[in-house]
């Protein structure tokens, strides 16, 4: 009987390392579908970095991490993710301090107004990220606390399961065995040559729009962020890039006023579009985000405002 | 509480494990608590209306024995003494005094079952009909499983004035018979004899790692059914049926097949989930499916889907009728003016019509339930029994044997194409809308374009290839045939897969596994369908 139980147990422990296994393998097909700057991040030696930079695609679009590390000496790197609202840039910079202690942590803050994330976003944003309470957290928040649905999105295996039918297992051992070193090298900054001319409002004497609130989970968000800073001997800096598409005069006139009264460091680049040499013409990728040649120019006046303010 | 939840199988664990720790003779209050769990989970009002219900049948159900019982002693004490006239006036009263109170627990659950279900739709009818202010019980929620146990209650009384069971003298026992977890979603239809005794037994049972097993194994595929391939092929069904004024010929024919599909591997997957987990506590819940695409004609189909349903009905409302004093007149009157056999046909067809359309009705208020699911199927049936000598020529003429191999096929193909018909008015908004879309069926000019145009429409349900869509529909269907076909051969899959090495068996229950992790239709980015006939 002793035998029976004891063969038992084994056949019942043999099956459940091998679901470990398969499970860990399809989480690892699951989340390697896309890469993502999440990735790379992961690949920086540790403590290497001096200045991280958080926020939607508009950041990882206008700042050239590499430019940074390479011209300027400032080792950088792009921390953002697409549409990362506020709530996940305080879990993505807490994620980021188990590994790097930064000087400088800059966040973009396009996306201060109420947007939605989309579970393409979340997808996106999450699926290299590594089984973490950071990314637990971050999801839980994202979902209203929602237990249930931040487990879901936690694991890439369930998250990700319903791309089953996009799935090309050819690409993704190819992308697996393939060097990313290049990838690493832009240290999370997207490189894009295309140019897309866009018309600019604000130079066009338009664009003021309605008036918003900051909504409060953008300023708990803040709040958290410039906390974590400071306990951490961070300096904190908050900055619009230029891109105005999804951005008014009165939203800017908001948000100064806030970042004013609250002592935080914050400049809108779209009040000097003509210092840092915006070409609508040619700096555009899209109406939302700047190509390469807009975003050397970005980062050469974002390195020039952070000596100016004796933050470099 | 979905059936798919991970609360439910938390649920189900808590249930089973509680089941197995109580003692053999309580544990049907195990049952009794953890059904109303289940329904309080859905509505609280719910729980009393059934109760009420139950309560009502309960003590009708006690009247009616003690009638009969009371029949029956004066019958042993005046057996010698009475006259035969006496006696089958006395038998006559006691009768209709039970049906009295039969009548009256019919009156009350079919009251409730009208007035949940089919009221709004008819008083909206008449107040667009003749601009009237009628109120249309718009904010009355349908209780959950009402169509299922107001019936089985009815069946219950029913059977207990017939002498076939024994009347309940523990008011909760009905109240679990009514409101049982495993069946009050979806069915099936239990007995009253064959469930309770299973439910309130008082020996103590065990589980053995073999039928817990089989029992997971069978759990398990009720979920591929349900997730992998009703939910995921469910979109497609959706996108035609919703938009079809969008999509033509082969476009329409798609959604039809996939409807039948979503259909099918819905609701026997909802079948084959809540017998795994009866198997968990050694209940077994009736048959009500047995592979029914692989009918013959449509009576047969009718026997192999939804068994349990046609059953009800056959013995509670078709037989009956057949019995009653009305049609045995009329058989009689038409055998003597017409002859024996539309003597026979006659009522039985009129019977027939009247059991279909209420199957239909039960489906649903309104006239696409009634024709699809009703007086459709009473046609197929009644068609098929009146041409079965031409079709005998036929298949004599074509070399077709009876029972053979070729034959069958096409009677199956025929039986599946005729129900796929049938089914575009049950899954259709209306009847108009069923109408249209099948019209739409000739539209265009047949191409895979009209294909093409379901997977890459707007509505952005269907994200990757249509190649890869279409292949997943195909394997899901050849895995659907392939199961029904080795049960149709009295193949028991789940003990045949018992007894491989355990190798093979490990894979096996991996591929499960992960098939229902990848493939099934979970989380934020799918949109979930409750089972089909939960909205029953």
């Amino acid at each position: 009987m002793k035998k029976i139980y004891l063969r038992r147990t084994a056949k019942i422990i043999a099956f459940i390392l091998c679901f470990i296994v398969v499970f860990f393998a399809l989480n690892a097909l699951f989340s390697d579908m896309y890469s993502t700057r999440v990735r790379s991040f992961y690949h920086m030696e540790k403590d290497s970095i001096d200045a991280i930079f958080f926020g939607p695609s508009q950041s990882y679009c206008a700042i050239n991490a590499q430019k940074i590390t390479e011209e300027y000496g400032i080792s950088s790197f792009d921390f953002c993710a697409d549409g990362q609202p506020l709530v996940m840039t305080y879990y993505y910079l807490r994620e980021a301090l188990k590994r790097q202690k930064p000087k400088v942590v800059g966040v973009e803050i396009s996306k201060i107004f109420n947007t939605p994330v989309t579970a393409e976003r979340i997808v996106y944003s999450y699926s290299a990220m590594p089984l973490t309470v950071e990314k637990y957290n971050s999801l839980k928040a994202l979902h209203d606390g929602d237990k249930t649905k931040a487990f879901e999105w936690f694991i890439p295996l369930f998250a990700n399961h319903s791309w089953w039918n996009q799935i090309n297992p050819f690409l993704l051992v190819k992308d697996l065995l393939s060097d990313h070193s290049a990838e690493y090298l832009l240290r999370g900054f997207e490189d894009n040559k295309a140019a897309e001319p866009v018309e600019i409002e604000f130079l066009n004497g338009g664009g003021y729009g309605e008036i918003q609130q900051i909504p409060d989970y953008s300023i708990d968000a803040l709040n958290d962020i410039s906390e974590l800073c400071r306990q951490n001997g961070i300096k904190l800096i908050l900055f619009k890039t230029p891109v105005a598409a999804d951005w008014t005069i009165n939203d800017s006139k908001t948000v100064k006023e806030y970042m004013s009264e609250n002592g935080f460091t914050f400049f809108d680049m779209n009040d000097n579009l003509d210092e840092i040499g915006i070409d609508p013409e040619t700096d555009f990728l899209n109406k939302l985000h700047l190509n390469t040649k807009g975003a050397n120019k970005t980062t050469d006046y974002l390195v020039r405002k952070l000596k100016s303010l004796n933050i470099f | 509480m979905s059936l798919t939840s991970f609360y439910f199988l938390i649920f189900v664990l808590c249930t089973v494990l509680l089941y197995y720790a109580a003692p053999a003779k309580y544990r049907w209050t195990v049952l009794l608590a953890a059904s109303v769990v289940f329904y309080v989970s859905y509505s609280i009002v719910g729980i009393f209306i059934l109760s009420a219900t139950a309560l009502i049948t309960y003590f009708s159900a006690l009247r009616i024995e003690k009638i009969g019982d009371g029949y029956k002693s004066w019958l042993a004490e005046n057996k010698q003494n009475a006259s035969r006239e006496e006696r089958h006036a006395r038998k006559k009263a006691s009768q209709s005094h039970q049906r009295r109170y039969v009548a009256f627990v019919v009156t009350v659950s079919v009251g409730l079952l009208f007035l949940f279900k089919y009221y709004g739709y008819f008083a909206s009818g008449i107040n667009r009909a003749f601009s009237a202010h009628l109120w249309t019980a718009e904010n009355l929620l349908l209780p959950l499983g009402i169509s299922f146990y107001s019936l089985q209650l009815i069946g219950y009384v029913i059977d207990v004035s017939r002498g076939i069971t024994k009347a309940e003298k523990n008011p909760l026992k009905v109240i679990l018979y009514g409101s049982f977890f495993l069946s009050i979603m979806q069915g099936p239809f239990n007995r009253y004899n064959h469930l309770m005794p299973q439910l309130c037994r008082e020996e103590k049972t065990k589980l053995s790692f073999y039928k817990f097993k089989l029992a997971v194994l069978k759990i398990s595929w009720g979920y591929i059914k349900k997730m992998c391939i009703a939910d995921q092929i469910g979109c497609i069904a959706r996108e035609v049926f919703t938009n079809y004024t969008n999509y033509s010929g082969l476009g329409i024919a798609l959604g039809m097949i996939a409807f039948a599909v979503q259909l099918y591997a819905d609701f026997s997957g909802y079948m084959d989930i809540i017998c795994g987990i009866g198997e968990l506590m050694g209940i077994e819940m009736p048959q009500n499916f047995r592979q029914p695409f692989f009918s013959g004609n449509m009576s047969e189909f009718w026997r192999r889907w939804h068994i349990t349903l046609g059953a009800w009905l056959k013995d509670y409302i078709f037989y009956p009728i057949l019995k009653s004093k009305a049609f045995l007149k009329m058989n009689k009157g038409l055998s003597k003016t017409l002859g024996k056999k539309a003597g026979e046909r006659i009522p039985t067809y009129l019977g027939m019509f009247i059991l279909w359309t209420l199957i239909g009705a039960w489906h649903g208020a309104g006239f696409n339930y009634v024709f699809g699911v009703g007086i459709l199927q009473f046609i197929y049936i009644v068609s098929g029994e009146l041409t079965k000598p031409l079709t005998d020529r036929l298949n004599k003429l074509l070399h077709l044997k009876e029972g053979s191999l070729p034959l069958r096929i096409i009677q199956s193909v025929r039986c599946t194409l005729l129900m796929i018909f049938a089914w575009v008015f049950f899954n259709s908004s209306s009847f108009t809308a069923a109408v249209h879309m099948l019209g739409r069926l000739f539209a265009g000019k047949p191409g895979l374009s009209q294909i093409q145009a379901v997977f890459y429409s707007d509505s952005g349900i269907l994200s990757g290839s249509g190649k890869i869509w279409l292949i997943y529909i195909v394997l899901c269907v050849l895995v659907l045939l392939i199961a029904d076909f080795l049960h149709e051969k009295d193949v028991f899959i789940r003990e045949k897969i018992e007894k491989k090495p355990y190798v093979a068996r490990v894979l096996v229950y991996l591929t499960i596994v992960f098939s229902i992790i990848v493939f099934g239709a979970y989380g934020d980015q799918v949109d979930v369908s409750n089972f089909i006939y939960f909205n029953f």
